[in-house]
């Protein structure tokens, strides 16, 4: 109840704002360049609108989007489904609906780890610029987003740091879900349903109303029901998939529902006001609900696969005015892993405030300034290592980026932002320089250095060793790029990178003391601490678009890398050989190649319109093969080669026929090959999907 | 203490530039994809149009709300001109200028097919000039630019004033 209340007193506060600030809109002056000759308009200058208004054929970093049109093309049936649509991103299912997404790959280089910290805990993961990734212990929890592709205008990419010009945790890059905006005038609608029986089924609806040309109001809702494809679950201690759970004990607890993969539902509100071109406002509220099974907390069960829920509410607003860009957001919830209640629950509250504020500020045609400035306020109440009290935290962070262009085709840009979290006595800078230049409207040639740190999260702040502060992990990239026009359909893109990751810091054993008894067991302590671990990694991406006619198009995709890891403890999380001078066992290292990420990765999207009826999608996403390692290991390797990542290719076809003008049926075939070797470690083999849909566009 | 110093620091800033901001008054891409757009008609000739110059822009966008606030009532060659939002084929042929915004430039090829050979105007917010579009936006430090396909435009029956040409890039 309190949280409805204190999510009712921000949308009020929200609602409030945008009124009193439309009548200050309406008295601003129209220039009329109408009237102007086209010669002398060549010569007004103009305001960069946002910072993610950038033409991605001239974007200073290794950029990507993917639109409505190509998700709804592809077929693509979830949010992280849809980055495999995006050079440079790995993604693997678990189970029907859940994925590990990773941009480029620089996680588990410390081999034998948990399941929790073989999540991607280096990207910025955001809503309409609102950070969603999770500050419990980092990572996405992809299945607790409100939203769901019906609601999503496009998903911008951004590969490598680059927390300077997007904001706090993006080390490895960022990725931007951006919010569908209506300006359609009176009531308009939409809706899609989809249906794999006995699989999957998903639908979504929305609802909305243009008031005149400026206000519009839009209410969405989303649902999905997925069934797991596979009976069995893999169990650690004895190394087997066996789909028995009689011997486990509460299991109708920790599974009670061992056939279902993912329920979730969100609704969610849109109230947006554009005033004009310089003044807009953009609030957003909702809710969601879920309930997965996927490998997360693995490690304190007796199965790979656990049951984890949670539900939160949010609301976001964000409104600019001129060249002033501000954004204010709440979100609190609560969620559990392992199981909702039982002496293995572990309950999770969470609220999280976060305000930013920055100003594009033109000084001349050639240079352009944007200081900026964010606050967060995070609160975690969680008991997995105990009970534990609400615990908050805060940080406060200031940025400055740098626009030069020495020459009409030459574009500098350098960007700086220093985080101080409270809890550190260090702050934190991040930055990125980056230059472009045009050559004869068709090449871009680009280069960039840059570096950011990930964010403080609640379990390493709360539970680090107390001997040091702990260091945030930090990624320095360089980076070529080269984009070309090299005919008047086709067009190619190249980067060559080189990504350093240091300051891994991991849940491990930080002491042991043997008592004077032999027979008395050691006192074990336990914490975040960071390892002596580098991690270097080389790699290149090529992507191109070739539309051969006005009928096809093809977007193919790869990415070729290799990471060298350097100082890989042999055995932390096991019994020291030296309990003096290396408890933790941190300091006996090996350098030696990272095998937990593919050396090779792509894919490709194939878009035919047959006729003006009849669309025919075919889209592919593969991985070569690789080896994933759970602490386990360490003590008894599998012996059924359980992380071992066959090389994989999936191929998705989506066939609709456009009805009437906005109505369309379709087929929807996932995994059309049925392939059902399994993506991650000791979770799901995975199936075919044979969806039939209809869809509304307003 | 330092945390106070970076709150100040910020205020004290957006205070300062904030002000200056609203004395110049500046216009954004927008507007002025807007006005191109209106003044890229002016050099086409529409005589053999009837009735009404129909601008349609594919899907709603700023672009299309500025030229339907700041278009009202003005005419070019002596006809109306009138701002809509398309999004299907059948609504693009009815047009006499097709505006595309890069959201959307997945359309393209629709937008050609409809508009070969039927004296329709396609401007592209992304510089697709090279993939059929009559006329793409381009953009230098802080000023818009354009480049035309020539071919693109006598193709498609367009009778484009050699001003046009010379101001702009072609191809």
């Amino acid at each position: 109840m309190k949280h409805f209340y204190s999510l009712f007193k921000a949308f009020g506060v929200g609602t409030l704002m945008m009124c009193s600030l439309q009548s200050f809109a309406q008295q601003e002056e129209k220039l009329d360049l109408f009237e102007m000759s086209l010669e002398d308009l060549m010569n007004v200058e103009i305001v960069s609108a946002t910072k993610k208004s950038e033409s991605i054929f001239e974007a200073p970093v290794s950029s990507y989007a993917i639109s409505r049109e190509e998700i709804a093309s592809a077929g693509v049936t979830s949010i992280p489904e849809a980055l495999r649509l995006c050079p440079g991103v790995i993604v693997r299912e678990m189970s029907n609906g859940n994925y590990d997404v990773h941009l480029r790959g620089l996680e588990n280089t410390a081999r034998y780890t948990n399941t929790v910290d073989q999540q991607n805990k280096y990207t910025l993961v955001m809503i309409d610029n609102r950070p969603v990734f999770s500050y419990e212990q980092g990572g996405t929890f992809w299945e607790f987003l409100p939203i769901d592709l019906a609601d999503i205008e496009r998903i911008e990419i951004v590969r490598g740091p680059a927390a300077p010009l997007f904001g706090p945790n993006a080390a490895t890059g960022v990725i931007n879900i951006i919010s569908r905006t209506s300006r359609e005038k009176g009531l308009y609608t939409s809706g899609n349903a989809q249906i794999a029986p006995g699989q999957t089924t998903a639908g979504n609806l929305a609802l909305g109303y243009g008031f005149g040309d400026k206000l519009n109001v839009t209410v969405s809702g989303n649902y999905q029901h997925r069934e797991r494809f596979d009976d069995q679950y893999y169990f650690l201690a004895d190394d087997e998939f066996s789909a028995d759970l009689s011997e486990v004990a509460d299991a109708e607890l920790l599974y009670p529902d061992p056939s279902l993969a993912q329920e979730k539902y969100g609704i969610n509100a849109f109230i947006n006001y554009k005033a004009n071109e310089n003044i807009s406002f953009d609030l957003s509220a909702g809710m969601q609900d879920a309930d997965v099974q996927k490998a997360y907390l693995s490690n304190r069960a007796p199965i790979h696969l656990t049951t984890n829920g949670g539900s939160s509410q949010y609301v976001n607003l964000a409104g600019k005015v001129y060249g002033l860009s501000a954004r204010f957001s709440h979100s609190e919830g609560n969620y559990y892993l392992l199981e909702e209640t039982g002496p293995s629950a572990t309950p999770v509250d969470f609220t999280i405030t976060d305000a930013t504020v920055d100003y594009q500020w033109q000084v001349s045609d050639k240079i352009s300034f944007r200081p900026g400035f964010n606050y967060q306020d995070i609160e975690y109440t969680a008991n997995v290592f105990g009970n534990i009290s609400a615990t908050p935290f805060n940080s406060v962070a200031g940025s400055l980026q740098g626009d030069y262009h020495p020459l009409e085709n030459w574009r500098i840009i350098a960007a700086g932002r220093v985080d101080k979290f409270n809890t550190l006595d260090e702050a934190y800078l991040s930055y990125q320089l980056a230059t472009t230049y045009i050559i004869q409207d068709k090449y871009v040639l680009r280069a960039a250095q840059s570096r950011s740190t990930n964010s403080v999260f609640w379990a390493p702040t709360f539970f680090s060793s107390d001997d040091e502060e702990l260091k945030l992990a930090a990624v320095t990239m360089s980076e070529l790029g080269f984009r070309a026009q090299l005919s008047n359909n086709l067009s190619v893109d190249a980067d060559v990178f080189r990504q350093h990751l240091e300051h891994l810091s991991l849940f491990l054993v930080t002491g042991i003391e043997f008592g004077t008894d032999p027979n008395t067991p050691p006192t074990v302590t336990l914490g975040y601490k960071n390892l002596p671990l580098t991690a270097t990694q080389y790699g290149l991406t090529l992507s191109a678009n070739y539309i051969a006619n006005a009928k096809l198009q093809l977007k193919p995709f790869v990415t070729f890398q290799q990471t060298k890891v350097q100082g890989r403890p042999l055995g932390f999380n096991a019994m020291p050989l030296d309990p003096v001078q290396n408890p933790t066992n941190i300091y006996t290292t090996v350098d030696e190649d990272q095998e937990s990420t593919p050396s090779v990765y792509g894919g490709f999207y194939a878009n035919f319109k047959a006729t003006k009826k009849w669309t025919i999608n075919l889209n592919s996403y593969f991985f070569s093969g690789h080896t994933l390692y759970n602490e386990r290991d360490l003590e008894q390797e599998s012996t059924i080669g359980v992380g071992q990542i066959d090389g994989k290719m999936l191929l998705h076809s989506k066939v609709s026929y456009n009805v009437i003008n906005k109505l369309r049926l379709y087929i929807n075939a996932r995994n059309l090959l049925g392939s059902e070797t399994r993506e991650f470690y000791g979770t799901d083999r995975t199936g075919r999907s044979i969806l039939f849909g209809a869809s509304y566009n307003f | 203490m330092r945390e106070r110093r970076l709150v100040l620091l910020f205020i004290l800033l957006s205070i300062g530039v904030g002000g200056t901001q609203l004395l110049h008054a500046q216009t954004t891409e927008e507007k002025m994809k807007a006005v191109f757009l209106y003044s890229f008609t002016k050099y086409v000739d529409w005589s053999q149009s009837d009735g009404e110059i129909i601008i349609g822009v594919y899907g709603n966008n700023a672009v299309l709300d500025i030229l339907q606030t700041d278009l009202k009532g003005k005419k070019i060659q002596g006809k109306n001109v009138v701002t809509k939002s398309i999004k299907t084929s059948p609504e693009a042929q009815g047009c006499q200028v097709i505006y595309l915004p890069k959201s959307n430039s997945s359309k393209l090829s629709e937008v050609i097919t409809a508009s070969e050979k039927r004296g329709i105007l396609v401007v592209t917010e992304e510089n697709l000039v090279r993939q059929g579009a009559g006329i793409s936006f381009t953009k230098h430090s802080s000023k818009l630019g354009f480049i035309l396909n020539k071919k693109v435009l006598e193709t498609n029956q367009l009778k484009v004033m050699a001003a046009l040409y010379k101001m702009g890039k072609v191809i």
